[in-house]
């Protein structure tokens, strides 16, 4: 049976892709051969046992279970803070005056500068990941949310406006829907610093989680273990990215396509 | 009401936008005209004549610099649902379906609040049907053809059934055959075949005379530089229209008339 072009490419991109991992795990093999310092640069087929016996004992996924849940929370929250402030700085000029100095100011501050001080206000535990993760995620969904409000197309707006629409079906059934694209790809890139943050606030801040399981099997030399952890991080933070886009199209189906 | 009482009166109206270093640019000037009631008024011009700032006056979304609008004698203070748009650019709702955008202002303006959702439904469709829309329900705008997109905006301003409908080139998009059926569909819901009083008003912006001709009462057309009305032009021929009125030979005399008066202008914008 002949395949779809869809199908094709498919197929095609699922071979690009293990091509692709499969010259860097020989590389990866040559180098630790190369090298013979297991500590150093463990093989790849030593990390594969390690990921398989923390898979096993469930460590792998209880660590990564409190991590995600951390970010989903910073996420939630993050968004509940920026979507309506975003809207109204989009939506006023003289609200926007008033708040962007300040952001502005704190927005080139990464997340990380405030781990010391956070430790001292929180101490070690759930609230600072979640801070600093929050803290990390603000900044590009407002950001996006009031490129999305500026950009909305004002014949629209002068559309509903002969339609008789009040102002407040204008914001809710006009410039919210419209500046909808703009917000998700807001809450990617807020995913993508969020989970970038996640590791180090975990190194210092946290009894769990990924970067703490990270901190706590290099202080133990057991590369393998960290290299396994590491590699979640990066598998967690591309199913996310991939969630984020799937909710994209469902959301948003009528948006041209992005890459 | 009589057929002779005055919808839409523009008096000494003028626009004017200011340019850096430069004198104001006059965008209208002095522009005088009584829109009746049940009137369907075409305006024509060369291209820059102000049409378009005319009717964003009308809709109340944009304001003159000079002079008074009013409606129904109460000047025209912003947009409102008794005078429906229809723009250029479409306007459409992209996160909406062809439904969606014809039911937009019914389902979210005032112009359904006194329609049950049967009522409202049953609006939507026959108007989608009219437009020749039928089967496309539920597509979104960007899967139409630039045809189909303006039937919607088409439909979007006919389901709210405004006392005004203000058309800004509104069939400029379209082939030679679905514009001819659309002129007739136009005529039909303006109220063609029902006494003057029971039309709505329309004002009509359109670049081709013999679409001016086919659907006009009068012709109001414009000159540039600055957009002034030059002259009003009486449309005697008879209603209901149809086809054989395309044949009429009057109806090609006044298709050359209208274009002498704007031929010279016309090429002087088009070469220039």
């Amino acid at each position: 049976m002949p395949m779809s072009p869809v199908a094709r490419t498919r197929v095609g991109d699922a071979l690009v892709y293990a091509r692709t991992m499969l010259v860097f795990a020989v590389a990866w093999w040559a180098v630790s051969r190369w090298t013979d310092n297991p500590i150093l640069l463990p093989s790849p087929l030593d990390v594969l046992a390690a990921m398989g016996d923390l898979a096993r004992e469930g460590e792998l996924f209880r660590q990564a279970a409190v991590s995600f849940g951390r970010m989903v929370l910073s996420l939630a929250i993050a968004s509940a803070l920026a979507i309506p402030l975003g809207l109204a700085m989009g939506l006023s000029k003289t609200f926007e005056a008033i708040v962007d100095p300040t952001v502005e100011l704190l927005r080139p501050i990464s997340g990380i500068a405030w781990i010391p001080l956070a430790l001292f206000l929180f101490g070690i535990g759930n609230v600072l990941p979640v801070f600093i993760m929050t803290y990390a995620a603000f900044f590009p969904i407002l950001l996006g949310t009031v490129a999305g409000v500026r950009a909305v197309d004002r014949s629209l707006v002068n559309a509903a406006r002969t339609m008789g629409l009040p102002t407040r079906g204008i914001v809710t059934r006009v410039v919210m829907p419209a500046a909808l694209p703009s917000l998700l790809v807001a809450l990617r890139l807020g995913v993508a610093v969020a989970w970038t943050a996640v590791v180090a606030s975990e190194l210092i801040g946290a009894p769990s989680g990924l970067g703490y399981a990270v901190e706590w099997y290099r202080e133990l030399l057991m590369t393998p273990q960290v290299m396994s952890f590491i590699a979640m991080i990066g598998l967690i933070g591309y199913i996310c990215d991939g969630g984020v886009r799937l909710l994209s199209r469902t959301l948003t189906p009528w948006a041209p396509k992005r890459a | 009401m009589s057929a002779d009482t005055i919808k839409l009166r523009l008096a000494g109206v003028g626009k004017r936008f200011a340019v850096a270093g430069k004198p104001d640019a006059v965008a209208v000037d002095d522009f005088s005209l009584d829109i009746r009631q049940g009137e369907f008024l075409v305006v024509v011009g060369p291209s820059g004549c102000g049409k378009t700032t005319v009717l964003n006056v009308l809709a109340g979304l944009d304001t003159a610099t000079a002079g008074t609008v009013t409606i129904d004698e109460r000047p025209i203070a912003g947009p409102g649902p008794d005078r429906g748009v229809m723009f250029q650019d479409y306007a459409l709702f992209p996160w909406q379906t062809v439904r969606g955008n014809v039911g937009f202002g019914l389902k979210y303006g005032p112009a359904g609040a006194s329609l049950s959702t049967a009522a409202r439904n049953e609006r939507i469709a026959h108007t989608i049907d009219l437009v020749g829309l039928k089967g496309s329900e539920d597509k979104y705008p960007h899967q139409l053809s630039g045809g189909m997109r303006q039937r919607v905006a088409l439909a979007r301003l006919i389901a709210n059934e405004p006392d005004v409908l203000l058309m800004d080139e509104p069939l400029a998009a379209l082939d030679a055959q679905t514009r001819t059926i659309l002129q007739d569909e136009l005529l039909r819901v303006w109220g063609q075949d029902r006494p003057a009083s029971e039309r709505r008003t329309v004002v009509f912006i359109t670049h081709a005379i013999d679409e001016a001709v086919f659907l006009a009462d009068r012709i109001a057309v414009m000159t540039a530089h600055p957009g002034r009305l030059k002259t009003i032009v009486d449309n005697p021929l008879p209603r209901p229209r149809t086809d054989a009125t395309r044949a009429l030979p009057e109806f090609q005399a006044l298709v050359q008339r209208i274009w002498s008066l704007i031929r010279d202008e016309a090429y002087r914008a088009t070469v220039a």
